[in-house]
Formats: structure tokens, sequence, C-alpha cells
């Protein structure tokens, strides 16, 4: 895990770090004179040694600092704070929509394995992974939004403000986001439980001549739904790399709509802090998902 | 990662293999038909490009804005009487450009670097480390941010996205690795006394190839879903430049008046992708149908 984290940092220094020629040039463009470059990098303390300037900003980092906006000198880590909200409401709903649609999915498919039910299913989840998102949010805008006129089609509202009309400002793009990964989970889940309906404790609950219903969902789901919690976890770097993508096809402001808007300003500080934030969360989460697998399948032992 | 997607067994051993013609392979697995049907058509579409194209796809016509499909523009015109038809099959040829060449960097790259971590202890906990970190910046995310530092052009975009997609190649190709070199016939050759290099060059490599092209037809296709993605923020190709993703962001703002210019080149990048997410999860379950819809296919 520290290795992981140290070489996320790494990679996301290098990233600013070693571009060929001044960062400073970079920013400002091709009017700047040498003189605003000098003083830029001057100001970003890139006219001193890399090793130095590693050494620096992982101290910095240490203490909790992750630098200041270019533009506005505002601190990284409360930008990234007013536009949490939004992120993490997006993630949590889209998590429901791909677990709520995936599981049982997966489910009725494998259960009714080798029918045009299972073809069905499997197709579905092609076109589910295949659909690009972004086209998937503008379909949904276009129909829900303009056609029906059923839900706004961007913006968002404060849930402290109005938490019902925050709601529907996130149904469309938890939709959009959740689908990809519901597709993705019904995969799993449904190849896990053709795996679990294999076993010798399943042919055991059928043959003391419990009903199919209860072999089902008191045997079989419950141990097929254990790798599923794996998936859950790889979906969520899923979930923020297509957050930087929804977020911006419905223009909510959150963390993903920060880091397109700090591209396009060259805000690089910026762009650092959130990327390394972004990584950060995904490596723990890897890592909770890798314990919390441990814990419910005692079979499992990392080396 | 579940166990049954961790350890890939391809090519199962003692299977006898009978002779058998390729349509004989094919119409058993109407996934690798469908797939290779759909792949095949983008492929002729790109390369037959500048004959099927009607119109220069950066001809401007101020007469001709917003046209809807019709005979002379059969799929339309955009906001700058642009002809969608001519712009969905150049974007064609640049999404596949992208594709392939993001695939086999990121394939030649990954294989190198699974072969390195699956065979060499030393170096292997070393790479197989930077990896995992690698792999904690979802794919996007890492592409906008090499993006901004390199600038916004058709070889950056390349660029990143192949150092995207090479760790997450070269985690399967560990794993391949991992798993072919317990086989019988590697410890054979190391017991007939033959050199690392030439167990790997001739008893690993080999038996990697199947594996490696299912790699191959996913990297593409979560490439060319990348490259859109990336044009479609503003932040991959060129504004102007006929790429699906740019083609549909400018269609964003017209969407109600001409929806054509948003639906069709996201109908050509939807296509495209599934044919080859087809192709790839067909060849895995050619090659081991235990699997079969069990893997993962797209990964960000």
């Amino acid at each position: 895990m520290l290795v992981t984290m140290l070489v996320v940092a790494s990679v996301v220094f290098l990233l600013i770090n070693v571009v060929p020629g001044s960062l400073g040039a970079v920013i400002l463009g091709p009017e700047a004179t040498d003189e605003e470059i000098a003083r830029l990098d001057h100001q970003l303390g890139l006219d001193r040694p890399v090793l130095v300037r590693f050494g620096a900003w992982v101290a910095q980092l240490a203490r909790g600092d992750l630098g200041s906006s270019l533009l506005h000198g505002t601190p990284v880590a409360r930008e990234l704070a007013n536009r949490l909200e939004p992120t993490i409401l997006l993630a949590l709903l889209a998590t429901t929509v791909a677990v709520g649609v995936g599981v049982p999915l997966g489910t009725i498919a494998a259960v009714r394995h080798r029918t045009a039910v299972d073809v069905a299913s499997l197709g579905v989840s092609l076109i589910g992974i295949s659909i690009p998102n972004f086209w998937l949010g503008l379909n949904l805008i276009l129909l829900f939004g303009l056609y029906l006129k059923l839900l706004p089609t961007a913006g968002y509202t404060n849930v402290a403000v109005d938490a019902g009309q925050a709601l529907r400002y996130l149904i469309l793009p938890a939709i959009t986001l959740g689908l990809s990964n519901a597709a993705l989970i019904a995969r799993m889940s449904r190849a896990n439980l053709l795996e679990v309906l294999r076993q010798d404790y399943v042919r055991t609950a059928r043959s003391k001549g419990l009903a199919e219903r209860s072999v089902l969902l008191r045997h079989a789901v419950r141990n097929a739904l254990v790798p599923t919690v794996s998936v859950i976890g790889v979906s969520i770097a899923l979930m923020l790399g297509g957050a930087v993508v929804v977020e911006s096809v419905f223009a909510l402001p959150g963390v993903g709509r920060l880091m397109i808007e700090s591209v396009q300003r060259r805000d690089f500080p910026m762009i650092q802090g959130l990327v390394l934030m972004i990584a950060a969360v995904v490596a723990v989460v890897n890592l909770a998902v890798d314990l919390l697998y441990t814990l419910l399948n005692p079979a499992i032992r990392y080396a | 990662m579940s166990p049954a997607s961790n350890a890939i067994p391809f090519g199962s051993a003692a299977m006898p293999r009978p002779r058998r013609t390729l349509w004989h392979h094919l119409s058993g697995h109407p996934g690798l038909l469908v797939g290779s049907a759909l792949v095949g058509f983008v492929v002729l579409l790109g390369v037959l490009a500048p004959v099927l194209a009607t119109h220069p796809p950066q001809q401007v016509g101020m007469q001709s804005r917003f046209l809807p499909p019709q005979p002379g523009h059969w799929l339309g015109t955009d906001h700058l009487g642009r002809d969608i038809w001519s712009r969905i099959v150049y974007g064609g040829q640049l999404s596949l450009f992208v594709g392939v060449f993001v695939a086999t960097a990121g394939c030649a790259a990954g294989t190198a670097l699974g072969l390195i971590g699956g065979y060499s202890k030393r170096y292997g906990e070393i790479t197989m480390r930077i990896i995992d970190g690698l792999m904690a910046f979802p794919g996007v995310v890492l592409g906008l941010a090499l993006i901004a530092v390199l600038g916004a052009r058709l070889s950056n975009v390349v660029f990143a996205l192949s150092v995207v997609y090479a760790p997450r190649i070269a985690r399967v190709m560990h794993a391949v690795v991992l798993e072919l070199k317990e086989r019988e016939y590697t410890t054979a050759a190391t017991a007939l006394g033959a050199t690392g290099t030439r167990v790997l060059a001739r008893h690993v490599l080999p038996n990697a190839v199947g594996p490696l092209t299912v790699e191959f037809s996913f990297s593409f296709a979560a490439a060319v879903v990348s490259e859109a993605s990336l044009s479609f923020l503003g932040v991959g190709l060129p504004p102007g430049t006929p790429s699906w993703g740019v083609v549909l962001s400018e269609g964003r703002n017209y969407m109600l008046r001409a929806p054509w210019i948003t639906l069709l080149p996201g109908l050509a990048i939807f296509l495209t992708v599934m044919g080859l997410n087809l192709l790839g999860d067909s060849m895995r379950d050619f090659l081991d149908p235990r699997l079969s819809g069990a893997g993962q296919m797209r990964r960000e």
C-alpha cells in the first residue's frame, strides 16, 4: 500500500516536472516573454533541481498540503472539498444502479443458463459495456430532458438547499454512469453463480429436498456474491474516470468537472492535486475491498 | 478481482484439435462471426474512406447547414454545413489508427513488462509494484493529465493512451506468464538445459499469443472509446478534426434541432467497440470455453 502510494506520488510528480522545455512556457503560451516565463518558473519553484523539488513536494504532501491553484491562489484541498458533494452522491447513486441492475440480471441469466433469457442478458450486458457513456448521457438528455421534459438536462442544486431537486439533477447522470458497471457486474455475478451451482453443497441442498428457491437464495446466491464484492471495488476506479466524462455531459459541478476546467486553464498545481487524490482514493478503496474480501471468504488468504 | 479472472488458464493442454475450415470455426461461434463482421466493416469503411466519402470532410457550406439526412447528404450536415457521412468515414480512419497504434504499443510494452514480471523474481517484484501504482489512475484521468502537459495533438493522444493501457495489458500477461511457467513443457525445456531466454522465446511467448490477441482486441476497443471521450471533452484531437468524438461534441449544442449530428457518430463508436468486444470475448471463449462470459472486457 505504502509502495503503491509512493509510486502514485512519483508518477504525479514526474507528470508535471519532466516536461520537455519549460512548464512556465506551456502555461503562459507562445506570446509570453522570457522574463515572464522565468518569473513563473521561479514562482512554481521550477528553477530548482528535480530531486529538491520532489523532496519539497513530498514533505508538503506529508503535511496534508496539496498546493495552491495557479489561477485563484486558493488551496487545492479547499477547491476540491467544494466540489465533492455532487461527485460523491453521483458515485453512490451510480453504484446503487450498477448493483441493483447488475446482480439481478446476472442471477436470472445463471438460473436460466443456456436459455433465451441467458442469451438476452449476455446481449444486454455486451451493449452496456460497449456503449460510450457520453453518448448514452446525451441520448438520455435528448429523450428524458428535451423530448419528454421529465428531468433537468444540466446543472445542480446543493442538497442543503433542496434535496429533492438535487436528486432530480442526479438521476440521469447516475443511470449513465451506473449502466456500464451494471453490465460488468451482471457478467461477473452470472459467472460466479454458475460456478457455485456446480458445487457439492448445492447438490447436497437439493438432495435434502430443499425447495429450489431456498437452494438458490440461501445457498447459492449468497456465496456467489462474495467475488462480486471485488468487482464493485474495481468499478470504483471506472466510476471516478467515468465521472469526469459524465459530469461534463450533465454540467455537474463536481470533481471531474473541476479536473476538466483545470486542464483547460492549464492550472497544473490543481491538476497535480486532483490526479493524486483520485488515484489515492482508488488505491484505498482497492485495499479496503481486498481486506473485505478476505473477511467474507476465509478460504482466500493473500500471500 | 475474482479468482476466476485472476489466473487465466489459456489453451487447455490435452485437448485434441480436429482440423477444420475457418468457416466451421466461425459458424460454431456466432459472437466471433458477428464481431469480425462488424470490425471488418469498420476497417473497410476506414480504408475506403477517400472513395466512400461524398464530400471533403472539412468542406463548409453556409447554404447547407443543418440539413437532415437526404439524397446528396445522406446522413445530413452539421452547423457549418459539413457532410456527416464523409466526416464519419474519415473519423473511422482516425479511430482505427489510434486503436491499432495504442493496442500495438500497449501490447508490446505490456508483454515485455509481463515477461519481466513473471520471469525475474527481483525485477518482477519492482515492476509489478510500479504497475499496481499506475493502475490506480483511472484511464481517462491519466490520459487527461498527460495531454494537459504534452498538448492536444494526435501523436500525444496516442502516446498518452498507450501509457494508460500498457500496465493493464502487463497485468494480464504477467498472470499468463506465471501460468505458462508452471507447465510441464516449460519445466522439460529447462531440464533439457535450455537457457531462460530460450524458454521464454520458444515456449512461453508462442503460447502467450492467444491471450495477447484477446488483449489486443479489448485495448483496441478501449482506445477507441478513450480517444472519443477525450476529444468529446475538448482535450483530445483539436476542434474541427473529423474524429467521432469531435463531431459528436460539436453537435451537442444543436441536439434538439439536428439530433443526427450527435446520434450517428455515437452509433459508429458504439458498433465499432461492440464488434471489438465481441471479437475479443469470443476469442477468449474459443481459447478456453470454461470461462465463457465470465471475463471482464472494459478497462478504464
